[in-house]
Formats: structure tokens, sequence, C-alpha cells
């Protein structure tokens, strides 16, 4: 069975786009291992000093470090800083609705 | 960030991420986030968005606690608030703009023997004074003035250094007449009339020997030696001692009048700013006999040792009770005493051999007559003044 192709998809495959150019889709940019920037977000879901959570539309992006703090956070945009070791994606199904 | 307006704020919640989460999607931009403890939140927002961010969280039942605020418009906006201290600052800028180029220090360096105030006084007769314009003031003619009025000053300088005058001066390392002297042509002369004991010549040609009696004024040692086919000019060195004849008189009143209790004293100040006098005393301030007056004065200076033209002067002054008193007795041991105190620092050296008084004494008047006989030193340097035809050899 194919699988379900949304419209996003389509334009890109067909018009050779980036993915960031349509909104509501999540981008994570890391720069050097102090700063993570991160758009399109949907609220964090954790916040500590080892651990920030943040959820996005395709599940949950965790950083891990030291001295994790958050320097801003706006509607679309989210920025972390500190001593970043891992930054992992966490994904969840994806529902029919997506 | 210097120009708008941030506030830090502290609010607890039970879930704070989720809080976050709701302001963010409100459309409030949160900047540093960080914890306090852990339920409380420390954000740093625009000042525009205090209000929407407020009515927020009042309707999640959460207070909110102001701590810092920041941004150079809320330092205005403080100072807006304070009339007094913007009235201040207003007037400390057109006092500024006003008298920075007006003449308010005056300092003079490089002085030794002359005073000071000499100098200040001496310029400010010619064309520098307080408050005058730094433009308009010529150093040229000041300098030239003061070394015609002070010929104790070999040079001076004048420079100009925002409101402060420095006058540099040099002073002459020998007067004109020391010059003479060190060049000129000197005898010894008899100080006192006697009789001369001891002559001791180092330099010159001796005119008296021991023995000899000599009258105040006469040549004992010349300066000038003949020796037939030139005459020498020299400066003459010798020590001659004599017998010699003093006589002193000295009258006291027989009553007279001694401070004897404090009364009252009495202080008043007085403000001098420059040559200006604000005199916050109700009277004169002239005492009589009876009275001491003791002066002090307190100057103004800068954190760097500038003296101000600003003094604040104390006077006091203390009344005393008056009594009569009469001399007694003792009166006649300490004019004696005085006499022969005052008999030494008019002899150049020597000592009393003998002395006669006469004591006197009535109702009004205490007189002592003194007659001394005493052996000192009656040589007396005295410079010639070298006359350019005489010196021509012959």
């Amino acid at each position: 069975m194919k699988k379900h192709v949304n419209l996003s998809e389509k334009l890109t495959g067909r018009g050779h786009l980036n993915y960031d150019v349509f909104p509501d889709v999540p981008i994570v940019e890391i720069c050097d291992k102090e700063r993570v920037l991160i758009e399109n977000h949907y609220g964090i879901t954790c916040y500590g000093c080892n651990d920030i959570c943040v959820r996005v539309r395709y599940g949950y992006v965790c950083v891990s470090g030291n001295q994790l703090k958050l320097n801003y956070m706006s509607k679309t945009k989210l920025i972390i800083t500190g001593r970043i070791h891992r930054v992992l994606l966490q994904g969840r199904e994806r529902s029919n609705a997506d | 960030m210097l120009i708008n307006r941030y506030i830090s704020i502290c609010f607890t919640a039970a879930d704070p991420e989720t809080v976050l989460t709701r302001l963010a999607k409100e459309g409030i931009e949160l900047a540093e986030i960080t914890w306090v403890d852990s339920l409380t939140l420390k954000i740093r927002i625009k000042n525009k968005q205090y209000s929407n961010l407020h009515r927020i969280l009042d309707t999640m039942g959460i207070h909110t606690r102001v701590i810092q605020k920041q941004g150079i418009l809320w330092v205005l906006h403080g100072i807006y608030t304070r009339p007094v201290f913007l009235a201040g600052m207003l007037l400390f800028l057109v006092l500024g703009f006003l008298l920075s180029d007006r003449i308010l220090l005056v300092e003079v360096k490089g002085c030794e023997k002359i005073s000071e105030k000499v100098i200040i006084q001496q310029a400010e007769k010619n064309g520098m004074r307080l408050g005058d314009k730094t433009s308009e003031l010529r150093s040229e003619d000041i300098k030239n003035k003061l070394l015609e009025k002070l010929p104790e000053l070999q040079w001076v300088g004048v420079t100009i250094s925002g409101c402060k005058v420095t006058i540099h001066v040099r002073e002459r390392s020998t007067t004109e007449k020391d010059m003479i002297n060190i060049n000129g042509v000197s005898s010894v002369v008899a100080s006192q009339d006697g009789v001369i004991t001891e002559m001791t010549v180092y330099q010159g040609n001796p005119l008296f020997q021991v023995g000899d009696t000599v009258n105040a004024g006469e040549v004992l040692i010349s300066g000038y030696t003949d020796c037939g086919f030139k005459l020498i000019a020299q400066q003459a060195q010798g020590e001659v001692f004599a017998y010699t004849q003093r006589k002193y008189s000295i009258v006291v009143p027989a009553v007279a009048i001694k401070r004897s209790s404090e009364n009252k004293e009495h202080i008043c100040y007085r403000l001098h700013i420059g040559k200006k006098v604000i005199n916050f005393c109700n009277h004169s301030g002239i005492p009589d006999s009876t009275c001491v007056k003791m002066y002090s004065e307190y100057y103004w200076s800068l954190p760097d040792g500038t003296q101000l033209p600003v003094c604040l002067t104390k006077i006091k002054t203390i009344n005393y009770d008056t009594v009569p008193i009469k001399e007694s007795e003792e009166t006649k041991g300490w004019l004696m005493e005085y006499a022969r105190e005052y008999l030494y620092t008019q002899m150049i050296a020597g000592r009393i051999m003998n002395e006669s008084v006469i004591w006197y004494a009535d109702n009004d008047i205490y007189e002592l007559k003194g007659s001394y006989a005493c052996h000192e030193m009656i040589g007396q340097e005295k410079y010639e003044e070298i006359v350019e035809e005489d010196a021509k050899d012959n």
C-alpha cells in the first residue's frame, strides 16, 4: 500500500524545492557545541540544566548537555545555549491528519 | 538593548514549561529564561509586552514580580521624575558652557622667596583678573609688567589651560647689590667708639694698631693697599676687638594693666571669593586692647591640590577682664636682665665686663639707667662703590 504523500512533498519533489520554505516545518540548526536554534516548534516539554525537550511536528527534539539555558523563545523560534553534547530527534508515527 | 526598555520578572508555577509555551504562543518574546528555584523562573521581556503577559498570567492565576528594569529610556524616565536633579544638571551644563572660557584658577609655580600673593596681585593690577575671558588675556603684556614691577624675577611665563592660568617664574639667584659686593672693594670700619685690644688682619691694609683709640665710622682695615707703583683694591677682612662703653635707659610705667579672666568669646565667619568678602558678622571686628583675636583661614582646594580662590575665615574674639597691677621691686631685676639681653643683640660678638645701674622709682614710672663696659668686636664690613676712572692704572 502506498503511503500517503502530502501536498508539500509533491511540490518539493516536482519543483525541486527545499522543505524549509514551507511553514510549520521544524528546522534545527546547530552552531558549534554551544548553540541550537529550533524553528517552528510547538513548545517545550522539559526544561532542565542537562536536558531540554522541545515538541515539534513529528516528535520531540531533545538537547542534552551541561549548563543548558533557554536564551530566547518566541512563537516560532527557540534558542538553546550551553555545552551541548547531544541533539536527539525522537519521531512518532505520522497520522493521516499530518 | 540600550535603547529599548526591558523588564525582568519572576513568576512561580506548578508547571513552568507549560506557562512558557503558552506565553510564546501568545506572541510574547521571552529572553534569558533562567531558573530561580525548582518552580520559579526569571525571564526578560520588552516593556510593551508586559501588560499582555500580566493579563495572561492573571488568567492562569500566577503572580508576577518585577525585578529589574533595563534600558536607557528607563534611566531617562527616572531622571525626568526628579526635577531638582534635572534642574541641577541643566544649570551645570549652562555654567560649563558659559564659564569654560573664563579665568577661574590662578597658580604660581617656581617662586621661593617671593610670595605667591604678591605675584598674583601684580598680575591682577596688570590685566589678569578672575572672571576675565581667557581669549582676551595678553600673556606677553603681563609677563613684561611682572618683570618690570618685580625686579627679583629673572624670567616669567604665562600659560593658559582651560580655566586655569599658570604663572611660571624664575627668581634671580643673587641681587644686583650682591653682584656688586662679590666683585667690589670693602673695608673694615669701627661700629663703636673704643680702645683696640686685639687686631687680626686676614686681608687688607690695617690703619690702626692695638692700643689705639678709634671713633665709630673710622676705617680700621682698608681695602686699598698702595704698593708705590700700583694700588691694590681688595675686600678687607679681619677681626678687631676693643673696649667700649654703652649706656642705656629703660622706662616702664609703675601701674600696668593685666588680663585676668576670660569674659566671653565671640566667633564670626567671613567668606572670601577672590577679592570679594562676604561678612557674616554684625560688627566691624576691630577689637580693643582687652580682646584677643584669633584668625584662622581655610582654603578650598581641588583633589589634585590646586587651591581655589575661595577661603572661609574664622575669627574668634575673646574678651578679658582687666585688673591694674602695680610693679614691684622685682621689676628692677627683670629690667636689668632685659637690658643685658638687649645689649648682647646689639653686639657683633663680645661680653659685658662691668655694669653700673641707677634705679629710679616714682609713683608713675620706674627708670633704669645703665652704663656697661664691654669687650666686643667692633669691626664691620663696608663695601665701596667702584668708579671707573679711579680704577685706571696711572
